[in-house]
């Protein structure tokens, strides 16, 4: 671990100036990915500004948006009635990752930007192109049983970790950004950058740019949703593939499908010919059949994780068996 | 009408919740571990551990480290005491037949090639991370234990025959009316306690003062003595309470020395704490092993013969056998028997004891015979 300055932040204008002053700075709110990073000399900030006593924490509905501040705990989304009742499968992908005690620290806002588990990204002695642009990629040719099948580039292979952005991925979530220019608002899908030849920018946050709330559109679709978790140990493990899926069944049929996947690629993946696939058809494995070969379409393995594959495939029919549940 | 027999007498211990001596202090956090020893304005060491497993150091580049403010001293075996290379004996528990920093030579991942010492602990760290080891890998490691080319049957491990036999096992095994020959793996597994290896070493008039995390007290006098040709008397190792071992704490690892030669060089008491990752490759772990387990039986039940080889790894620089074969001669009345241990020089870190060997439990033969 390096020095750094320490400040504590009042207001998000004036987290963002602390921010900009120093080049590399980060904001601090659960401090669960950063702490670590900075333990183990990935992340290396001058300047941490505490933005923890921000009044962002507020989980609140509107019309038909809930709106979830950025500085909420994972826990208190997880269990919050608005979120259980509206949008299973968040508040399922929450309960599934981490522990108790990480979940209690670790904040909405902080939980999307959560670093990927490669290995190679959190040891300095391998090279990493997400690390260290240009530097090469050891993951490439290394123990990448854990590594993405979709999204990858020859830079990047580095699996998106986390559960949270999957479920809020399927259900079309949107972030609520504070900038220079005010605020914005953009699709969760379009917030994940590819990896491409720049794996080290991942999202499309700009500098001094600050997370303020996560929103949720209510609706029937999104209610009968489930989020579906296979790892190696059954609890404080990462995904090796998960599944996010939402579905509106009207009179066997498939009205409306919602599919996105965690643990096999680069960035939360929308799966939407899969979701194509399904609208319209007839509720049963044969159809979930059809959408989980077109959700793994494109999939390039390496030495280590081609079980990813199948595996994803079954894990899609098996969560979309789950979500049709008796209007099967 | 009914009886009631009389309850036997027994000694008030039997059966008996008894507190154990240090369990309050230890449960309260009352308890001083070696890392908590009051002791005014210590430097701290930080150790920096290879990243190759095999090769040599060539260009130790220190100029960010030196620039840290805190960073008072960085040892390297440029600058290192010369210390003799002990050998393990029953009486000296010497983990390692390499004493620290006496070379280039890298032998395993993790070893510990520098220490930073600072005079905070937060100096010491960046100071650690800032230093550039070069290192010249000329040939590949051997890390796989199935193509191992340095294997050793040592006769005796712990004053105990390594290789033993009786009768003539081959022979009554290939005449069986049963026969089972069965492999069995186990992996390799680490101690890691709660409170990791600590060394808090001062000197004082040519005394040498430790508080260690150890579990063999006067083997860490004996070793420190020898090392630093001192007179046992002079030499001082104080462990009152343990935050657990499990076997990791046993014997005298390299970053005791380490502290020990920090604080001679400055002159001031130096902390070294290993990390909760240091750990894994600093003080042991539990070999893997492969057991080939051959039984041969008669149909009425009889074991005739029992051929158990065992094949562990272990580091250049130790020679520790998993003794998962100790136990197998003394279970059975069998007239023929032979146990072999092997050890697989590697270029791994070392391995050593950890509480309970890896002992094969046999249920599958009376299956077999019924």
């Amino acid at each position: 671990m390096r020095a750094f300055d320490f400040v504590v932040a009042e207001s998000p204008a004036e987290a963002r100036a602390l921010v900009c002053e120093v080049p590399g700075s980060r904001f601090y709110a659960g401090g669960t990915t950063l702490v670590d990073l900075m333990k183990a000399d990935v992340e290396r900030p001058g300047r941490v500004v505490d933005i923890s006593r921000l009044p962002l924490a507020a989980i609140e509905r509107s019309g038909d948006v809930v709106r979830i501040g950025a500085l909420a705990r994972n826990s208190d989304v997880a269990y919050h009635p608005l979120v259980a009742t509206n949008f299973p499968a968040v508040a399922q992908a929450l309960l599934s990752g981490a522990s108790g005690q990480i979940r209690n620290a670790a904040t909405i806002g902080g939980n999307l930007l959560q670093r990927t588990r490669c290995s190679y990204f959190r040891e300095t002695r391998w090279r990493c192109n997400k690390r260290e642009p240009g530097s090469g990629c050891d993951a490439l040719e290394g123990f990448n049983r854990g590594h993405a099948v979709l999204g990858t580039s020859e830079a990047c292979i580095a699996t998106y970790p986390g559960d949270l952005a999957v479920a809020l991925t399927a259900l079309g979530a949107h972030v609520v950004i504070e900038g220079e220019h005010g605020e914005r608002t953009v699709a969760l899908v379009d917030f994940y950058r590819l990896p491409g030849d720049r794996p080290d920018r991942e999202t499309t946050l700009a500098g001094g740019e600050l997370i303020t709330a996560i929103e949720l559109r209510v609706e029937p679709l999104h209610a009968r949703s489930h989020y579906l978790k296979v790892r190696d140990r059954a609890s404080y493990e990462f995904a090796l593939v998960s599944v996010a899926c939402a579905l509106r069944i009207d009179r066997g049929r498939i009205a409306d499908a919602r599919l996105a996947l965690g643990g096999v690629a680069t960035v939360p993946w929308r799966a939407y010919a899969a979701e194509e696939s399904l609208a319209g058809a007839e509720a049963g494995d044969a159809a979930y059949r059809v959408a989980a070969e077109r959700a793994l379409d494109g999939a390039r393995t390496r030495a280590h994780n081609a079980f990813k594959v199948e595996l994803a495939r079954r894990a899609i029919v098996r969560a979309l068996r789950t979500t049709a549940g008796g209007a099967a | 009408m009914t009886t009631t027999l009389e309850r036997p007498r027994t000694t008030p211990h039997v059966g008996a919740p008894v507190d154990r001596i240090d369990g309050r202090a230890k449960v309260t956090g009352a308890a001083p571990y070696a890392a908590d020893t009051a002791i005014d304005s210590p430097l701290h060491a930080v150790l920096v551990q290879s990243t190759i497993a095999r090769g040599r150091i060539s260009v130790i580049d220190q100029r960010a480290t030196r620039d840290v403010p805190g960073v008072v001293e960085v040892l390297t075996y440029v600058n290192a005491l010369p210390l003799p290379a002990l050998a393990f004996e029953f009486t000296m528990p010497m983990s390692e037949q390499l004493a620290p920093l006496q070379g280039p030579e890298v032998h395993y991942d993790g070893q510990h090639v520098a220490a930073v010492i600072g005079t905070t602990f937060e100096a010491a760290l960046e100071g650690a991370a800032l230093l550039r080891i070069t290192y010249e890998a000329v040939e590949s490691p051997e890390l796989d234990v199935d193509t191992a080319r340095d294997v050793e049957q040592p006769e005796q491990f712990f004053g105990s025959e390594a290789q033993v036999r009786h009768g003539d096992p081959e022979t009554a095994y290939a005449a069986s009316d049963v026969q089972l020959d069965v492999t069995y793996r186990t992996p390799n597994e680490n101690h890691n306690p709660l409170e990791p290896s600590v060394t808090v070493a001062q000197w004082r008039d040519g005394e040498l003062t430790v508080h260690d995390s150890t579990q063999w007290v006067r083997g860490t006098r004996t070793v420190l003595a020898r090392c630093f040709d001192l007179p046992e008397e002079k030499v001082h190792v104080i462990a009152p309470y343990l935050g657990g071992g499990f076997g990791c704490k046993g014997f005298v690892w390299p970053h005791t020395l380490v502290a020990a030669m920090a604080a001679k060089i400055t002159g001031k008491p130096v902390k070294l704490v290993l990390s909760r990752e240091q750990m894994f490759t600093s003080c042991g772990h539990r070999s893997l092993t492969h057991q080939r387990l051959r039984v041969g039986a008669s149909r009425d039940g009889r074991l005739r013969a029992v051929l158990h080889d065992v094949l562990n790894e272990s580091s250049r620089v130790n020679v520790f056998i998993e003794a998962a074969g100790g136990v197998t001669p003394m279970l059975f009345d069998v007239p023929s028997f032979a146990v072999t241990h092997s050890v697989a020089r590697l270029d791994v870190p070392s391995a050593t004891a950890m509480r309970a060997e890896a002992v094969l439990h046999r249920r599958r033969l009376s299956r077999r015979t019924g």
